[in-house]
């Protein structure tokens, strides 16, 4: 650090900690590679990056949650639901629906997902926790419900249906494109910083003419929808809609946003630091793949992943704050 | 029980005299609030007119506050009705009110903490682009922002980009004066602004009340004490325990008779009880 000024020294630090995902990733994935060369290979870093993808959209929804000071329990149970709804009307009718429209399927019905939350949330009040730990439940049962217990396999859906999610190119492209967009949205239109009022004092926004209810249904409305959007991905990576799909999205969806910086005392936060937070996580995901871990070990990874991250996000928050309070 | 006559008489006198001239622009008739089962205001009546500043005081948990919530469109009346100009109107949200050109700084200080000074100024009615509508115009908010800033003589006006969780109370209580000053139109409602301030700050605050005078801008100052509000005042109204005790022009009285009369009409309010 020799020849940068003290004000440059701080703004490098500060403008790390907000960023910190990023680097976070890179450190951790050398050291991941160092352990398993094969992370450094072309083709296992796209794979990677491929396998993060349906996931990061989930991320995506769970962060905007949080901005809002919300929080989203039912992203996994909409995501297996709105797959399974999905796939089950273009099994039936694919030949009524055109093959474009049927890529707007589950994202729509992910949408209704996400104002049923928003309504009881926004205008009715109730607690987002309490509500989206209800619609869980009902969203994890109906799905299994209307899939008659049956895994819906490749054969039955359109072959543009399952594009997106089954092509690397078209799967990174458009993860990179939508994320920019919801970026955009949410630093740089008036809808977008009223989600970051709403979540740093929803009274504040009130008092200030931003209602609150509309706010919080658009919220859960915008989160249903990116879990409607993971939903199409994640067909098209399994090329199938298994009946499991959603059970592990929960956690893993927490667990990035807030190692991506986002607050859970709502109101702070960044898009692009949650998507790092979801290749971070996609990362550690990959290595344990090359390790032959059972599916309960990863269950309590995943839960012990998620204190860390908290922890290390309380950490990095006060590292932020003694150095903004000096200057 | 206590004497009627001297109240009515006080309060009858301004509105005598000034109904002759026009009609106020705000008129409030009979406002009742209830919360829960204790009557925060019990039937105020009160009239604003174009350029005049009125003084309100009164205790904690006079209703000072709340009058102010109604007004603004925060919180909902239970009983009365407001006339805007002498025409009745509804005023069901914080929207309305600014329609009607009403603009408030809250005693809460309504800021967010982890938004910037430039974005706090502008909460809620944040600039957009001109040539395309819906993106933030960052550039231009901060511009103005610390245009207003530093009229107010605030050193933050150097530094709009900080997040506001790290200003002090005087700083804070600036930057909710200074969107009262950047957004004024036809009625500016002050909630002990000067709360947290420093001398020059209270200065700052009392020349802008000025300025909306000679502008023809409406003032609701409002105060615990009748020092802040006394050098500009034209009216002022005493509240007590949710009801309107005085309304009496100033010129009129000196310091002292004005502080005789709070004096008694408080005394007068508690023998009642």
């Amino acid at each position: 650090m020799v020849g940068l000024g003290i004000q440059t020294r701080q703004q490098l630090i500060l403008f790390t900690l907000e960023n910190v995902a990023w680097p976070l990733f890179i450190i951790i994935y050398i050291i991941l590679g160092l352990v398993r060369p094969i992370m450094f290979s072309p083709t296992y870093f796209l794979y990677i990056l491929y396998l993060s993808i349906p996931l990061g959209f989930t991320i995506i929804a769970q962060a905007i949650c949080l901005i809002g000071g919300a929080l989203d329990l039912s992203i996994g149970s909409v995501v297996g639901f709105s797959a399974m709804l999905a796939g089950l009307i273009l099994k039936e009718y694919s030949y009524v629906i055109p093959p474009w429209l049927s890529l707007l399927l589950p994202i729509f019905i992910g949408a209704l997902c996400g104002m049923f939350n928003g309504f009881f949330i926004g205008f009715l009040r109730l607690n987002p926790f309490i509500v989206t730990l209800a619609t869980m439940m009902m969203f994890q049962g109906l799905k299994i419900i209307i899939s008659g217990g049956f895994t819906i396999p490749a054969g039955y859906l359109p072959e543009l249906y399952l594009l997106p999610g089954s092509d690397l190119t078209i799967s990174i492209v458009s993860f990179i494109v939508i994320s920019a967009i919801m970026w955009f949205f949410l630093r740089y239109t008036r809808k977008g910083i009223h989600i970051y009022v709403i979540g740093g004092d929803p009274n504040v926004g009130y008092m200030m003419g931003i209602d609150p209810r509309s706010m919080l249904f658009l919220i859960f409305t915008l989160s249903g929808m990116f879990s409607g959007i993971s939903a199409l991905f994640y067909t098209g990576f399994n090329r199938s809609v298994p009946i499991t799909l959603g059970n592990e999205i929960l956690f893993p969806s927490f667990a990035a946003a807030i190692i991506g910086g986002i607050s859970l005392r709502g109101g702070r936060g960044s898009i692009i630091n949650a998507v790092g937070g979801a290749l971070l996580l996609g990362a550690i995901e990959a290595f344990l793949v090359t390790f032959a871990i059972s599916p309960e070990g990863r269950i309590v990874g995943y839960g012990l992943m998620v204190l860390i991250a908290v922890l290390f996000n309380q950490f990095r928050e006060s590292l932020r704050d003694s150095i903004l309070r000096k200057i | 029980m206590w004497d009627s006559s001297l109240m009515i008489n006080i309060n009858m006198e301004p509105s005598v005299e000034q109904k002759v001239e026009n009609i106020p622009l705000l008129e409030l008739r009979d406002i009742h609030k209830f919360y829960g089962k204790i009557h925060a205001l019990k039937g105020i009546d009160l009239k604003i007119y174009e350029g005049e500043v009125i003084g309100l005081i009164g205790d904690n948990g006079a209703g000072k506050s709340t009058l102010v919530k109604i007004i603004a469109g925060v919180i909902s009346k239970d009983k009365g009705e407001i006339y805007y100009k002498g025409q009745k109107v509804d005023i069901r949200s914080v929207k309305d009110a600014r329609k009607l050109g009403i603009e408030t700084a809250f005693q809460e200080m309504t800021l967010i903490d982890s938004l910037d000074v430039g974005l706090n100024i502008f909460l809620g009615r944040e600039l957009t682009n001109p040539s395309i509508p819906f993106i933030l115009d960052y550039k231009t908010m901060h511009i103005k922002s610390r245009e207003i800033l530093s009229k107010l003589g605030l050193k933050i006006a150097e530094s709009t980009r900080r997040e506001v969780r790290f200003l002090s109370g005087g700083e804070r209580q600036g930057i909710v004066v200074a969107r009262a000053m950047l957004f004024k139109s036809k009625l500016v409602i002050l909630d002990e602004p000067t709360r947290n301030l420093s001398v020059a700050g209270v200065k700052m605050v009392l020349d802008f009340i000025r300025d909306l005078k000679k502008e023809g801008i409406a003032c609701i100052f409002i105060s615990h004490t009748l020092h802040h509000v006394y050098d500009v005042a034209d009216r002022i109204v005493l509240l007590s325990r949710g009801e309107k005790l005085l309304d009496v022009p100033k010129h009129k009285y000196t310091l002292e008779e004005l502080e005789n009369m709070i004096l008694q009409a408080a005394y007068l309010s508690e023998s009642r009880i």
